[in-house]
């Protein structure tokens, strides 16, 4: 008997084995070895180029262990003389420290990395200024250090020549300033006068010890109160008492100036009438003559209505985040004018597969989760209409299957900016159920006639099956004999037909116990493995761990070898035939694999429905059994089928 | 079926060998020659008590070569174990393998040198050339007359999960130098020297009807079946006969040079079924089954059987073919029994029910590929009962 597929393979394994295989060479580490070395020359020639001179020192020693082609050729040294040298013969540091000692710091003995100027000597003595840099690396336990050494002669002329420069030029302009100052100083200060008093912004000026000295009209009106009336009064008098250590920390920030420099400040001011008002205070010391400080000087900017503004903003915004991450439908923000991702929220990233880092940044078209022609359709439509609502489209995941949507786009203000709010609500899951709804329906009805009609076909034949059986063996005539038996065997298949067909129909009582599926294969293997052989058909069976369910073992018996003959059925002889069972996603699978011809889609979506049927014996309704008995265990069959193989899965959700 | 293959090309590997007294002492000057930087020494408990790593160890401390031990090998070696070897070997930075005792440490050494330069689990790597890195240099020291793995191109590792052993066939595993010291011999017990030999009689039977055979493997095969033969019954009863060990070590590293090239036949392939299943040491599982394989194959090679039943010293002239088969089999029985090999498979606890099972992964294993008869599910099924 012949059996292509075996023979292929063990002939394939056989070849390997006996070392005449594409692969089967003995290990050879020489075009690891090869590439290896041409990289080291590569890097090698970089480092030569490069204008650095680059040492590597032998931590222990101080010795050289290696240079590059530039260290040579700019220090006037052959590599051999060089190696044969300590870096501290070369290079002298400002102090009296040594480069070598320099790698590891000597009170904690960590590694230094980091950079220091120095003297490099040439071989005639002349000093080259270089920046050096260092670092410890290990090569195979033994610890090395490496100095890349830059050369800032240059670096340095110029700079001396602009500080020189600089010099100059400060020095003639001191001179024309301070002449025109006088002159100026007069006319400026009534004009600067005016300036405080015309400004928007409040002034306020304190003394030493806190106590306001000065307040413009602006900063009058601010808080409510007369010319006048503020001076005199303590700081505390203005600030609002409703967080006495706030109160506490600014007033010490504004009386003692802990910190010179000019600082900006959102402070709870308060007014006559006692509400509170948020002010920004940008403050500035005074200082006297001889620098000593005698007070200081805030602008006082009244921001209530922005904070008011910013405030409910940031409300609505978490508001909007929350519904953005809480939602069930895929939802992303993108940029109006290239439609670049801004966020994604996370069902859009669990169902797409894409992380949020993959799309951010990127294009709606780039990511290619349209196809072009829809992504063109949706965008003339939101052109026209300047919105999209439930459009059904479908899109795809990372990993490139196609899933149903409905797709909504509105433009959206975040953050002041225009944006694009993507959202898709997956349908998918739904249309898969409408079909099967639809499918479980036709089968239940189909059942439910039958089982009405059924019994009334069934009496009169059995009447006819009898007096054919009866004339056929009166009538004395032999060659009429294979008429009567023909009759008796349509008879017989159409008794078949129907009886299976009750099976279908009815609702049987099962019995469902605690059963572990792998048990129940294991009791029917044998006769799997009979059938399967008298076909000349291998049958592989892969049983993994799985957890007992509530099964009827009877119906799961059935369901086992439905499948299984259909698989027999779809295979010529010599094929293979798998069946496993394991766990994937927290659902019990049991899959039937042959190497059958791919389902075409049309028939594909016939499957199951009773009476269809692509053999010329079959009775239609091997499938349709399956599909109720596994509705009863609250199991789903799968189908998936290729040219090479198709298999069937019954999905158990425990 | 030998006509089919006869026009084929054929191919033939060994390790670098060094073989006498005192082989192993050589193990620094080849681990230095290597290269090595630090050593990892792959051996187990009972060779470690016997003396042998300790000697492997001095031999590298007089070479000068750091090394570290790694000891924790079962008798028949588990992916753990060498997922566990290959983490000390990477931690100890090693660049040099040394293995040191029977199959299992061999075997286990292979493995962590495969992962270790490979980087990925060791059960990825089940099957014939799915090896593409080239492992760290290998040194292998047998302790053991049998297994052969020191010239061999698979390593077999339990997958303790699953119940079942997994073959391992590469030339990228062969290791590079085998130092065979028949010195070893001194330390084996009575029954582990009747289940190693046992072994490399069967390797050299098997590789003798292999469909994979050739002149270039034939020679060394029928000499092993002559010299194990012979001696295998004074390795039992005169242990301390350095000259039986001398024959037993020549022998089976000449049944190793014939199966590593001609490859093997369905003995392994159910002996590794029934390994993976039982925990069994491979010897065992070997002189249960051998007999009733060879009762099976042996239409398909008569006159090949025929030249086995004279190397292991039967007069066979004017006898019928029937007559000859039978003359091997009780021989073979003879010999088994005379070295405390009794019980069958039903004896270590194997229910029928298993069988199926055990024929299935045994129909799968890379062995059945040389078998001289196609065997089927059945097949197998039967001579499985038989043995029972
Ligand atoms: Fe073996």
């Amino acid at each position: 008997m012949k059996k292509p597929f075996e023979t292929q393979d063990l002939s394939s394994l056989r070849e390997k084995l006996i070392g005449l295989g594409e692969q089967s060479f003995r290990k050879s580490y020489y075009p690891e070895l090869q590439n290896s070395i041409e990289e080291l020359e590569r890097f090698r020639a970089l480092l030569d180029q490069t204008n650095d001179t680059i040492f590597l020192v032998h931590i222990s020693t101080g010795r050289l262990a290696d240079v590059n082609q530039s260290a040579c050729r700019q220090l006037d040294y052959s590599r051999e003389v060089l190696l044969t040298l300590s870096l501290d013969d070369l290079v002298q540091l400002n102090g009296n420290e040594k480069l070598s000692e320099l790698f590891f710091s000597p009170d904690s003995g960590e590694q230094n990395t980091g950079m220091i100027t120095a003297m490099i000597m040439k071989r005639n003595g002349d000093p080259i200024p270089v920046e050096i840099t260092l670092r410890v690396v290990t090569f195979d336990e033994n610890i090395y250090g490496v100095a890349v050494a830059r050369d800032i002669t240059e670096r340095i002329k110029y700079q001396q020549e602009r500080e020189k420069r600089a010099w100059h030029n400060a020095s003639q302009a001191a001179e024309a300033e301070r002449l025109k100052t006088e002159e100026e100083l007069q006319e400026s200060e009534e004009k600067y006068r005016l300036l405080v008093e015309r400004m928007n912004e409040g002034i306020l000026v304190l003394d030493s010890q806190g106590r306001i000295i000065f307040t413009n009209s602006a900063m009058n009106k601010m808080l409510g109160y007369g010319v006048g009336e503020l001076l005199g009064e303590s700081l505390f008098s203005i600030i609002s008492q409703s967080d006495m250590y706030n109160a506490v920390f600014y007033r010490n920030k504004f009386v003692h100036l802990e910190q010179l420099n000019s600082r900006q400040y959102e402070v709870p001011l308060i007014n006559k009438e006692g509400h509170q008002i948020f002010a920004l205070l940008s403050q500035s010391p005074l200082k006297d003559k001889d620098g000593n400080i005698t007070g200081s000087m805030a602008v006082v900017t009244d921001i209530t209505e922005r904070k008011k503004i910013e405030e409910t903003l940031r409300l609505t915004e978490e508001r909007f985040s929350k519904a953005f991450n809480a939602s069930s439908s895929l939802m992303c923000i993108n940029s109006v004018d290239e439609e670049r991702y801004i966020d994604v929220n996370d069902t859009f990233a669990n169902i797409t597969g894409f992380t949020k880092a993959d799309l951010i940044g990127i294009t709606l078209l780039e990511s290619n989760i349209l196809k072009q022609d829809d992504y063109i359709i949706l965008k003339q439509e939101f052109i026209n209409e300047g919105y999209i609502l439930n459009v059904e489209t479908s899109f795809f995941t990372r990993t490139g299957v196609i899933r149903q949507g409905l797709f909504s786009i509105e433009r959206i203000k975040l953050n002041d900016m225009e944006c694009l709010l993507i959202t898709i609500n997956d349908i998918t899951e739904y249309n898969q159920m409408e079909e099967k709804l639809a499918h479980l329906n036709k089968l239940r009805l189909i059942g439910e006639m039958a089982a009405g009609i059924g019994h009334e076909i069934r009496n009169p034949m059995t009447t006819v099956r009898g007096f054919l059986q009866m004339l056929g063996s009166q009538d004395d005539s032999a060659k009429n004999k294979r008429y009567y038996d023909l009759m008796i065997e349509e008879l017989d298949r159409a008794n078949t037909i129907i009886t299976e067909y009750l099976t279908l129909a009815k609702m049987k009582t099962i019995i469902k116990k605690d059963l572990n599926l792998n048990d129940i294969l294991d009791a029917i293997l044998p006769l799997i493995m009979a059938n399967a052989s008298k076909n000349d058909i291998y049958v592989e069976v892969e049983q993994n761990y799985i957890p007992n369910l509530l099964l009827d073992e009877k119906e799961i018996r059935q369901i086992i070898l439905n499948l299984v003959s259909n698989g027999l059925e779809a295979m010529t002889p010599g094929g293979r035939l798998k069946i496993s069972t394991y766990i994937k996603n927290q659902e019990i699978v049991l899959a039937v694999q042959n190497q059958g011809p791919e389902i075409p889609p049309d028939i594909l979506a016939k499957l199951g429905t009773p009476f269809f049927t692509t053999k010329e014996t079959g009775t239609g309704l091997g499938l349709a059994i399956c599909y109720s008995i596994a509705d009863r265990h609250n199991a789903a069959i799968k189908i998936e089928t290729n040219p090479k193989q198709t298999t069937f899965f019954v999905v158990f959700h425990p | 079926m030998y006509m089919q293959y006869q026009s084929e090309l054929r191919k033939y590997v060994i390790p670098e060998l060094i073989f006498g007294s005192g082989a192993l002492h050589l193990a620094g000057r080849y681990a230095r020659n290597f290269g090595a930087r630090k050593v990892l020494v792959v051996t187990d408990s009972g060779v470690v008590r016997a003396g042998w790593t300790e000697q492997v160890t001095k031999s590298l401390e007089s070479a000068e070569i750091p090394y570290t031990v790694f000891s924790a090998v079962s008798p028949n070696p588990r992916s753990e174990e060498v997922m566990e070897g290959t983490e000390v070997y990477l931690s100890q930075h090693c660049n040099v393998i040394v293995a040191v005792g029977g199959g299992s440490p061999m075997d286990c050494a292979k493995g962590i040198g495969i992962v270790s330069s490979n980087s990925k689990h060791i059960l990825n790597f089940e099957g014939v050339d799915r090896v593409f890195a080239p492992i760290p240099p290998l040194i292998c020291i047998p302790t053991t007359g049998g297994t052969s793995a020191d010239v061999s191109q698979f390593a077999i590792i339990r997958d303790v999960q699953n119940r079942v052993k997994v073959v391992i066939g590469s030339k990228a595993v062969v290791p590079d130098v085998a130092l065979v010291d028949p010195d070893t011999l001194t330390t084996a017990t009575p029954y582990l020297m009747a289940c190693t030999a046992l072994d490399a009689l069967t390797h050299a039977i098997e590789a003798f009807v292999s469909n994979a055979c050739s002149p270039l493997t034939d020679v060394h095969a029928l000499e092993a079946i002559r010299i194990i033969s012979s001696n295998l019954v004074p390795a039992i009863t005169d242990p301390d006969n350095h000259a039986v060990h001398n024959q037993i070590m020549l022998g089976s590293l000449e049944a190793g040079m014939a199966f590593s090239n001609a490859i093997l036949g369905a003995v392994h392939s159910m002996a590794h079924s029934l390994g993976g299943f039982l925990d069994l040491p491979h010897g065992e599982c070997i002189s249960i089954l051998l007999n009733h394989v060879i009762a099976f194959n042996y239409p398909s090679s008569v006159e090949r059987y025929e030249r086995i039943g004279q190397a292991i010293g039967l007069d066979l002239r004017g006898m019928s073919s029937k007559q000859i088969k039978n003359a091997i089999l009780s021989r073979l029985s003879i010999l088994r029994n005379a070295v405390g090999m009794e019980r069958t498979l039903g004896q270590h606890g194997i229910n029928p029910s298993d069988i199926p099972k055990l024929a299935r992964n045994a129909i799968k294993d890379p062995c059945m590929a040389t078998n001289p008869q196609r065997a089927n599910q059945r097949d197998v099924e039967v001579i499985y009962e038989e043995a029972f």
